[in-house]
């Protein structure tokens, strides 16, 4: 593929809107992975027209294009591996409707998800897909990855909320695809093949989404389980029960120890934490869901268990599991926390017994692995703990994530629940969707013939995870080779 | 015409009584719901009328269909409105009605079921369960999950629970170059790349062909409850629906129906005595029994605040039952009433719903043709009936389309809220989408079905029509 040639570039995005120091490449070939790549320039549209002219002259003279949010992606995502044109859509940010009749808000794509938030809660709505990062990522970046976070058990993910979008295809044609009302049947949902596709088929320049009124009434509570299958048959029988919690996260022994560690909260020692949270606009219906979860999780010897509405208490409750992320790089002093198999989904009948293969399969390979997550909706957050100093420990965990996938197939799991796929998950991805490869790609190709959409990721990205791109870690053995 | 050869083939494929070949046979796969529509009208028979009984003896035609070049019409009941299961240029029928098995997982709170199995019917082994399946259109009682998956069908509930595609997991299916898929996962969550499932969803049998469907249940709400409230003026109800919304009163179902419709289902309505209103809203709420009652007494009084003259609660089955038969029995109705009905299925963003109301009420006056509006007021999403007398063809029916999807569009909505485009808005699409978002939506198609075998002549307009070495059969 070619470069681009710079002077061309300025013309269309304005000199302001373009970089390619060596610090800005630098800054914008990383993101949330274990890779990094090198762009061979950055820019930041601030119109659609810009957006389209730009895409014109990529595929004209097939240069790379990668589109990009804040680049929180864990994955890969828009690590660049073959040079081009880093797309910044952070310049396209402005919250362009809010219609509280309708429900739904037309946005840029560089919005940041607290900042929409932000704008909704004055009218007593909230947009629900909101991950853990939502500080950082962008409207754009959600949909591109389908994120989701803690209350998509009850509100679903950036797949449920998104109404329709405008997109600038490769060949720059602008095209509106789905629609602002709530039913539509008109020709193919093309939006919906946009969600999750990674920035691989076209660049979201507006978005229109769905949101929905905040509750008045939050309780939440929590309880001790020494097993995890006591936890794991909780789970499945909270969600049969028909309460429909707005939270229910699992928290696993690795993850309590973390904890423990880094901050003084004095987590039990047990095998699994179950927080859960109802919420509604009435209290007794609230009441009616949270007594449920109670009864239910002190039948499956649950203990210690609290629930309130309190904000404050609320707080306090979810301390643990809020810095969950940032104390898993503090477990033991010589690990680093990274981004390697770092999510998955399985039944949630299913959490229990995958969370402890998990366990097992890293004790087995002499590392660190993690199994919390969004229990209600049977995803995993599975970061690997390890010392990324050693060779020997980088093969571990290729072997580790190999059986935990296989594993996870085996129990009609998925290789992401909704971090992605990038290039450090596409392996797994790729065996679990061997049948649909050809198919992806040829779609791809209907939508972007020359190939110039982020290349290199999802079912284009290699089979091989530790040698897809370089890794951002030196290794002992690295250095003295 | 399929060729003799291949026909043969077909019938070792299928067995005896799997292929239709009489002409009382073909007449009979030869139409759908579809009422009379500026395009597609015309009946064209299908060459034969495949019955198969699982999924290999479909593939094995699907690939026999690319060696032999003939196309492929998909059917599931054929209660469509926009003309999807209707052969364009003959070819084969391919219905799925012995294709009809289903079974409820309940431990999984997911349903396995095969394309022919009738909407109803999961609906009803759901509930023994225990469980729900919430998509209902006005048809369940004949359509099937392979026509719902294929035109994303909304219906009564989609309000609160949303549509067709929202409860479809995970798919088996065979694409028009024959290659066989499963697509989806058996998690909530997933991230699967691009998202095939989504896209099979709506795409009215000219991607591919549904074999087997996961649909996702619900555990079922403990107590329903439903209001009827009387309006003097379509103007008012058509106000009141959006108010119920955005107090979040969060309706299960919330359906409008203006004057002439009423009429035409007066007679199963005790509710309404001598008297018919301008305009009437059926609205249904489900949760925890003390819940409802009280949610629902809340909505009755924005409806009296705004102008309903009459309200009736009713919590007991038999009664909330006799209000939504007599619900699903307005189209037929109508139908009986004018044969040559323009039905058109359009939605706009829920609070310009009034608007809608009244803009397609001039339409009407104004080519000299009664109008009837009915239809899931909490989507946006409305029936408009322009009644041709009976007797007489409806001429000009084309410029009452456009102008009422003009209308549509004009309020940022879209011309097929739930019904799909078909042969009958195919030549409007290009409204919605533009140019380009043809290009790429036939594209997209030339991808997954390079010979075009799946369902010509549907949902791209007629300059995207390609079926290469396929010879026409006349019409009739
Ligand atoms: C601490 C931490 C916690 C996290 N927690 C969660 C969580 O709870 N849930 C979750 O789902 N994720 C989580 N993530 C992952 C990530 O933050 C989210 O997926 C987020 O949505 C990415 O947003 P972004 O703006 O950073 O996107 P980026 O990383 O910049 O991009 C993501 C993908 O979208 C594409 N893209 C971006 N913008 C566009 C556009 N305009 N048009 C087309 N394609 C585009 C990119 O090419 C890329 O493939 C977490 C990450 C971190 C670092
Ligand atoms: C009285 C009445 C009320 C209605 N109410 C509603 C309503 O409330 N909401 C609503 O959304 N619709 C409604 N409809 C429209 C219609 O019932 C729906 O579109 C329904 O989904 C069609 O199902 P079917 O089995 O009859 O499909 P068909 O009409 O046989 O086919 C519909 C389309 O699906 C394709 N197809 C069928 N099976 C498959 C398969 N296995 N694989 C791939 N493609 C396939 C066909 O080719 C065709 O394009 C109503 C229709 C009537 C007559």
């Amino acid at each position: 593929m070619n470069p681009p040639d710079i002077l061309e570039l300025k013309k269309i995005v304005g000199e302001e809107n373009l970089r390619d120091s060596k610090a800005d490449l630098y800054v914008y070939g990383a993101d949330a992975s274990v890779y990094e790549g090198k762009a061979f320039v950055v820019v930041k549209p601030r119109t659609i027209p810009a957006v389209q002219e730009l895409m014109a002259y990529a595929d004209k003279n097939s240069i790379p294009v990668i589109p990009r949010g804040s680049g929180s992606g864990m994955c890969g995502q828009t690590v660049p591996v073959k040079g081009g044109i880093v797309l910044d859509m952070k310049g396209l940010n402005r919250i362009l409707e809010v219609n509280v009749n309708d429900a739904y808000c037309r946005v840029e794509p560089g919005v940041v998800d607290d900042d929409l938030n932000r704008a909704l809660s004055p009218h007593g709505f909230f947009y629900p897909p909101t991950p853990a990062s939502s500080r950082i990522a962008t409207i754009g970046g959600e949909i591109g990855n389908n994120a989701s976070g803690t209350r998509s058990v009850k509100y679903g993910a950036a797949r449920d909320s998104v109404l329709g979008m405008k997109v600038v295809l490769a060949n720059g044609d602008c095209v509106n695809l789905g629609s602002r009302t709530r039913v539509a049947s008109s020709g193919y949902p093309l939006e919906r093949l946009m969600i999750g596709s990674e920035g691989t088929l076209a660049v979201i320049v507006e978005a229109t989404l769905k949101f929905v009124p905040l509750p008045k009434f939050r309780c939440m509570g929590i309880a001790n389980f020494n097993k995890l299958e006591q936890a794991g048959d909780a789970i499945s029988e909270i969600i049969a029960s028909g309460c429909s919690p707005s939270m229910l996260e699992l928290i696993d022994k690795v993850a309590i120890t973390a904890v423990n560690q880094s901050m003084n909260l004095g987590l039990p020692d047990v095998e699994a934490i179950l927080l859960f949270e109802a919420d509604g606009m009435v209290m007794e219906a609230v009441d009616f869901e949270i007594e449920k979860a109670r009864e239910i999780c002190a039948a499956h010897q649950g203990s210690g268990i609290e629930v309130s509405y309190d904000a404050k208490e609320r707080e306090r409750i979810f301390a643990g599991r809020k810095k969950l992320f940032p104390a898993l790089s503090r477990y033991r002093e010589y690990l680093a926390s990274t981004s390697l198999a770092d999510d998955m989904a399985v039944p949630f009948s299913r959490m229990a017994d995958t969370a402890r293969k998990i366990h097992e399969t890293a004790d087995k390979h002499g590392i660190i692995m993690t199994a919390y997550g969004h229990c209600g909706a049977g995803c995993m957050h599975t970061k690997i703990l390890m010392d990324t100093t050693k060779g020997a420990q980088w093969e571990a965990a290729r072997e580790a994530i190999a059986e935990i996938y296989e594993h996870v197939r085996s129990v009609d799991g998925t290789t992401s629940a909704e971090h992605g796929i990038g290039m450090s998950k596409a392996p797994a991805f790729k065996q679990e969707k061997h049948d649909l490869l050809d198919l992806m790609r040829s779609v791809k190709k209907a939508f972007d013939p020359k190939g110039i959409l982020n290349p290199g990721k999802l079912m284009d990205a290699p089979d091989d995870w530790m040698s897809a791109a370089r890794l951002r870690y030196v290794t002992q053995e690295g250095k003295d080779a | 015409m399929i060729e003799p050869n291949a026909l043969k083939k077909l019938g070792e494929i299928l067995g005896p009584g799997g292929l239709i070949k009489d002409a009382v046979g073909l007449t009979c796969y030869s139409y759908d719901a579809m009422p009379y529509s500026p395009e597609g009208n015309q009946r064209v028979m299908p060459d034969a009328v495949a019955l198969p009984r699982d999924a290999d003896q479909v593939c094995e035609i699907v690939s026999l269909a690319n060696e032999f070049r003939f196309p492929i019409v998909p059917r599931g009941a054929g209660t469509g409105m926009t003309g999807g299961a209707r052969p364009t240029m003959g070819g084969l029928v391919l219905a799925f009605s012995r294709m009809n098995n289903m079974e409820i997982l309940d431990k999984d709170l997911t349903a396995r079921v095969q394309p022919g199995v009738i909407t109803s019917r999961i609906q009803q082994e759901a509930e023994r369960a225990g469980l729900f399946y919430p998509p209902d259109p006005a048809s369940s009682e004949a359509c099937t999950i392979g026509g719902n998956i294929a035109e994303n069908a909304g219906g009564l509930r989609a309000v609160k629970y949303g549509v067709t595609r929202d409860y479809v997991l995970g798919l088996d299916a065979v694409l028009g170059d024959a290659t066989r898929i499963k697509a989806g996962a058996k998690t909530v969550k997933s991230v699967a790349g691009l998202d095939m499932v989504s896209l099979l969803a709506g795409s009215e049998g000219t991607l591919g062909l549904v074999l087997e469907a996961w649909l996702k249940l619900l555990p079922l709400p403990e107590s329903r409850c439903t209001l009827l409230a009387l309006f003097e003026t379509a103007d008012q109800a058509a106000s009141a629906a959006p108010a119920i919304l955005t107090a979040r009163l969060d309706p299960t179902a919330l359906e409008f129906m203006d004057r002439y419709t009423i009429e035409c289902v007066a007679d199963q309505l005790d509710e309404l005595g001598t008297n018919i209103p301008g305009a009437m809203l059926l609205v249904e709420l489900d949760g925890g029994i003390g819940d409802t009652k009280r949610r629902i007494r809340d909505v009755r009084s924005i409806c009296t605040d705004l102008g309903a003259y009459n309200t009736r609660i009713s919590d007991s089955e038999e009664a909330r039952e006799q209000l939504w038969k007599a619900r699903k029995a307005i189209s037929p109705a109508l139908g009986k009433l004018a044969p040559f009905k323009i039905d058109e299925d359009v939605a706009v963003p829920r609070s310009r719903l009034a608007e809608l109301v009244r803009g397609a009420g001039e339409i009407g006056l104004k080519n000299g043709l009664k109008c009837a509006c009915y239809g899931h007021a909490g989507d946006g999403n409305l029936h408009v009936n322009y009644l041709v007398p009976a007797g007489e063809k409806p001429a000009g029916a084309e410029k009452v389309a456009r102008e009422l999807f003009e209308l549509a569009i004009s309020l940022g909505g879209t011309i097929s809220g739930e019904h799909g485009i078909g042969t009958a808005k195919r030549m409007y699409l290009e409204l919605e989408t533009g140019r380009a978002g043809l290009d790429i939506m036939a594209s997209v198609k030339q991808a997954l079905d390079p010979k075009g075998i799946m369902n010509p002549g549907k949902l791209l307009p007629k300059d995207y029509d390609t079926m290469p070495g396929y010879v026409r059969k006349n019409t009739e």
